[in-house]
């Protein structure tokens, strides 16, 4: 039974970090049509400059949290004015970019920080006692970020201005400048908000779990599949999928022993694949 | 044009004083620093890709090791030293690395001593240095086919591993933690599991330590070992846990979900990964009965020529540096064995090497055996130290003879 609930609580903290990692590519394909090959290096150097801030600079991590959200929001700014829209509408030359950004950065970080793994600071050390399993704060805030921000975005997405301009230029980026839609400047928050998802995301990791500087590539293929699982457009089924994804990914390694675990979930995902191409909750294209 | 003239001419005479006079006495001097006697070692060491937190701190101590041995003259071959130069190749970390680099060692560099690379990858190399009779010491290896057996008769194991470690634990466990009767057996699974789970399983249990259930095997490369954690903490029966192979980021991983969950019994590592770069990572609530096999950069007990490795590491390197000195360890043996046979010739070394039952390693007197457990005697054993975690503080456990494996 406490291996129930230990696994249920993985479950539910590997989902949210998923979700939220794959929320951040959602904004640039759905929105821009922009595939962000780069955004699992943007993930990892999230992590690494909030363990600048918090290690080397000494900040409180929950500071050093919030700068690193606004630190990666400006870069993703900046990447969709410099990497993404001279190239809109290219695809050969946006993956081109995409990768010699991610290599770029991963060097970067190679070079700064070394191939040494590191860590951030935990956000809440301790934990208690639910009913016969042990959950640390630390999960409990990993969860809780991760849950409190998809629904930030969702309402973001829904309700306000800029969220529903998002969702107008996803349908039709014609029809949207003829709306009088700043097309550059929303696709400027977009990719803002997307960096910013993942930085969060990887600071959340960094605390929970490790740093590395290869730990984005491992996280790009799960928002890959997550993305394509979702179907295009739909950013409401990532939580699905995302879902999903995590209780593979809780699960099986449970069950099932050694590397065949990490094998066993992409099977499954491809299986899915084969029965919905399109996926589950995108529209055709 | 007169002013113009005596430019021209001046330079042509710059032009020939330099082609007649400074580059030959330049490349004089090259030829003079060149014909310094020196040895090539091939070095097989994934620099880049996953395993580069574990490999690139030992390739950088080996390459310090090869400093501190050229100081002390280097190998000596009939009366001649020469000076290891070191010929680094990174495998990337994957097996198509592996083969090309071992490709480019044995057949554009020539290379006919080589180390590395690590365990799981040491098959990708074989079809290219076996055939080529480059005798190959490898830093780390767990038992599966194709590291260290009979299939592999010019490659030798240069020091301790999961094997060797495996006997540290048994002996470290009865001392400190009398009480611990039962382990949970933890591994990646790099393929190894089928050959290394019955051999160590057999040899803990041969020492009154029992297994409890199956090896409990991660993915190599995997990322969230909160799974892997948990399971290990459903098995109620186990006393402590110890993994016999990995590294940091797999350790650091499984215990701090395992703290998490409120487990606080024993973990060993028996790997050489420092706690100075475990405790960062795991936290201080997690920092607590974590033991592993690394040297404490401070410990006075080192041998002198590991210290001397051990301080300059440090020096170049910080405090927190892991000091694994597998890859160092494993030059040093190289030395040794040519030193024995007094040759270069690899089959020659490798004759002398395996009828040794003893031999001298950078930790004091080690051992040299393996025909009952690897099927060829090529495995060298030597003093090891434990390194111990409590309550936030590190401190050694001392050094233990692990012997000759059988």
């Amino acid at each position: 039974m406490e291996l129930l609930a230990t696994t249920a609580a993985n479950v539910l903290v590997l989902s949210s970090l998923y979700i939220l990692v794959a929320l951040g590519f959602a904004f640039l394909f759905n929105m821009l049509g922009v595939l962000n090959l780069a955004h699992g290096a943007i993930y990892m150097v999230g992590g690494y400059v909030g363990f600048a801030l918090a290690i080397a600079f000494g900040m409180n991590v929950w500071l050093a949290l919030l700068l690193t959200t606004v630190i990666m929001g400006a870069f993703g700014a900046v990447l969709e004015r410099l990497c993404f829209r001279p190239f809109a509408g290219d695809f050969n030359r946006t993956v081109m970019i995409c990768v010699a950004v991610t290599v770029a950065l991963q060097t970067a970080v190679n070079i700064i920080a070394g191939t040494r793994t590191l860590a951030l600071p935990s956000f809440a050390e301790g934990g208690l006692h639910i009913g016969i399993a042990y959950v640390s704060y630390e999960r409990i805030v990993t969860f809780g970020i991760g849950a409190v921000l998809l629904l930030a975005t969702m309402l973001f997405v829904n309700r306000t201005k800029w969220g529903q301009q998002m969702q107008a230029i996803s349908q039709n980026v014609e029809a949207a400048v003829l709306q009088g839609i700043n097309v550059r400047a929303i696709s400027g928050i977009a990719s803002a908000i997307g960096c910013a998802l993942a930085a969060i995301a990887g600071c959340l990791v960094g605390a929970y779990l490790n740093l590395g500087p290869f730990m984005g590539d491992l996280m790009l293929v799960k928002v890959l599949m997550l993305v394509i699982l979702a179907g295009a457009g739909s950013t409401s089924g990532l939580f699905i999928t995302g879902f999903a994804l995590g209780i593979i990914d809780g699960i099986v390694p449970v069950v099932a022993n050694g590397a065949i675990s990490d094998g066993a979930a992409v099977i499954i995902v491809v299986v899915l694949l084969l029965l919905k191409p399109q996926g589950f909750f995108g529209h055709e294209a | 044009m007169k002013y113009g003239k005596l430019t021209c001419l001046a330079f042509v005479v710059v032009v020939l004083v330099l082609a007649f006079v400074v580059l030959p006495v330049a490349t004089g001097y090259a030829q003079t620093k060149s014909s310094e006697a020196t040895l090539d070692i091939g070095l097989l060491f994934g620099l880049t890709g996953f395993i580069s937190s574990r490999d690139l701190p030992d390739y950088n101590e080996t390459l310090i090791a090869a400093d501190v041995l050229n100081e002390r003259g280097g190998v000596t071959v009939k009366g001649q030293k020469y000076k290891f130069r070191m010929v680094a190749e990174d495998t990337k970390s994957t097996m198509d690395g592996v083969a090309s680099a071992a490709n480019r060692l044995a057949f554009d560099k020539k290379v006919k001593f080589v180390i590395g690379p690590l365990d799981f990858f040491a098959p990708a190399a074989n079809q290219v240095l076996n055939p080529a009779k480059v005798l190959r010491v490898l830093h780390w290896s767990g038992i599966s086919p194709g590291e260290v057996d009979a299939s592999t008769p010019y490659t030798f194991l240069g020091g301790n591993a999961t094997v060797a470690n495996a006997l540290t634990v048994v002996k470290y466990l009865k001392k400190a933690y009398p009480n611990v009767k039962k382990i949970a057996f933890v591994t990646p699974d790099d393929g190894s599991v089928p050959y290394l789970f019955p051999a160590i399983k057999g040899l803990l249990e041969s020492n009154g330590i029992t297994v409890v259930g199956d090896a409990i095997a991660f993915a190599n490369e995997a990322q969230d070992y909160s799974p892997i954690s948990a399971k290990i903490n459903a098995v109620k029966e186990a006393d402590a846990a110890a993994q016999f192979n990995g590294h940091l980021p797999q350790i650091c991983g499984i215990v701090k979900g395992l703290r998490q969950l409120g487990n606080t019994k024993p973990y060993y590592a028996a790997v050489p990964t420092a706690m100075s770069e475990i405790v960062p990572i795991i936290g201080k609530t997690a920092a607590k009965d974590v033991i592993t096999n690394s040297i404490s950069y401070d410990d006075p007990s080192i041998p002198p020529i590991a210290k001397e490795i051990c301080d300059k590491t440090v020096a170049k390197y910080g405090k927190e540096y892991s000091l694994y000195l597998n890859g160092a360890q494993s030059l040093y043996a190289l030395k040794v064995a040519i030193e024995a046979a007094q040759s270069f010739d690899t089959t020659v070394v490798k004759t002398k090497w395996e009828s040794m039952t003893k031999m001298d390693t950078l930790f004091g007197p080690g051992n040299v055996g393996g025909k009952k457990t690897f099927g060829i005697n090529h495995v060298v054993t030597h003093p090891q130290v434990v390194q111990v975690l409590k309550n936030g503080v590190v401190t050694s456990a001392g050094w233990f003879d692990t012997g000759m494996i059988p």
